[in-house]
């Protein structure tokens, strides 16, 4: 990742995201990544089975979302540790 | 600088709050975080009046965009002191003070838990306290709904959507469900089993939730076997603010109002869930009602009293 002219982040890491249609962290979190223009795929795991059996098991956890940036988990949407891996300042 | 109101919760009370006092033209400061409160995880809301089954989240960020649109700044953190002084309060968000003529508090309320050992060590590993979010995850699977009131039964009537069979776990001897809910309750028919007179003992697992332990035996067993448990049974109120204010409170803790939503200390109001106003009555309609008398209530009072601090107040030096 790399900070452009204005000072935004211009994500160049991998980010993915496991969530549900009405989980409000989810929803925060995604909004999170519009405005700091973060590209983001999203595993809807209510439809999505293999992505559920994933994150199931790489989380050891069943709550939504697990962010998944460059291969480092979080659990939930915990802002600070988003920033951090993000390189968000 | 000195905000006419500082508005601590970002629920739908505190955006109300936060419209009516930016149409007085009050410099408003409005703090919280989560966003949204509970009506943003509530899903679909069909009681509502003028927004026919509009979605829980994107209703709240209608009403913030609302209270932008009237100049009313909002900061997203935690408050960690609050201390009245002259009529002035001042608010410690992430180290930094901010000063105000008049405080509103609706910091609603936390979920209340079943106070069961493991509960909170299989908490998201099988225990969870938002069905919204977390029923979805259960496609196929066998949970249990613990509660009798409204938000229980709707949540049946969500998970119901994705698990196989679903168990609501009634303490009483009825439900205090909304008679439409239960209605589209019923129509789910064998997928959902009501157990009532019945309560959650014990929770029963390692990495994850194994079992309950209920109060009474279903099909010979006192145990239960389940892949998810999901807990509605209300909210306490948050006594944090109230308590470092010196809020008269009730015997649980709610806030204690008068019917212009002010406490007992001059210059404080308090709407919501923070305050049991409407009783056990608990909408997204009356928290609007109540943030809106609780702005225009601390508009009287900043006319008649922001002077006071004003001379009071000294800043940091």
């Amino acid at each position: 990742m790399w900070f452009n002219n204005n000072g935004s982040v211009n994500n160049m890491a991998t980010v993915k995201i496991y969530s549900t249609p009405w989980c409000t962290f989810c929803r925060m979190a995604k909004d999170f990544f519009k405005e700091h223009n973060v590209t983001y795929t999203e595993y809807d795991v209510s439809v999505d089975e293999k992505s559920r059996a994933e994150m199931l098991e790489r989380s050891k956890q069943s709550g939504v979302p697990v962010i998944d940036i460059d291969g480092e988990l979080v659990i939930g949407f915990d802002k600070s540790r988003v920033f951090t891996l993000l390189g968000i300042k | 600088m000195i905000y006419d109101l500082i508005i601590i919760g970002t629920g739908v009370a505190g955006l109300s709050a936060g419209l009516y006092a930016g149409r007085y033209k009050m410099k408003t400061l409005l703090i919280g975080s989560p966003f949204g409160g509970e009506t943003a995880k509530a899903g679909s809301i069909w009681n509502y009046p003028g927004a026919r089954g509009v979605d829980g989240y994107d209703l709240m960020r209608i009403m913030e965009a609302q209270a932008k649109n009237v100049g009313v700044e909002i900061i997203e953190g935690k408050v960690t002191k609050t201390l009245a002084e002259g009529h002035c309060f001042k608010i410690t968000v992430d180290g930094k003070e901010y000063v105000s003529k008049t405080l509103i508090l609706t910091n609603g309320a936390e979920r209340r838990r079943l106070g069961l050992p493991n509960e909170t060590a299989l908490a998201n590993k099988g225990v969870h306290y938002c069905v919204t979010c977390d029923g979805p995850v259960y496609v196929g699977k066998v949970v249990a709904m613990v509660g009798g009131g409204d938000a229980a039964v709707k949540g049946v009537n969500l998970v119901s959507q994705y698990a196989k069979k679903v168990y609501l776990l009634v303490r009483g001897k009825e439900l205090k469900a909304e008679p439409i809910n239960q209605s589209e309750m019923e129509k789910l028919g064998d997928k959902v089993e009501i157990l009532f007179e019945t309560a959650v003992t014990e929770i029963i697992g390692t990495d994850k939730l194994e079992k309950v332990v209920l109060s009474r035996t279903h099909d010979g067993s006192n145990e239960l076997v389940l892949d998810g448990l999901f807990v509605e049974i209300g909210v306490i109120p948050d006594r944090e603010f109230s308590d470092s204010l010196k809020l008269g409170t009730d015997e649980r803790g709610y806030i204690i109002v008068d019917k212009s939503m002010k406490t007992n200390v001059d210059g404080v109001f308090a709407a919501g869930d923070a305050t049991d106003f409407f009783g056990s009555f608990k909408q997204i309609v009356t928290a609007a009602a109540m943030g809106a008398v609780a702005a225009t209530s601390a508009y009287q009072d900043a006319k008649t009293h922001g002077e006071l601090c004003q001379l009071h107040w000294l800043p940091a030096k």
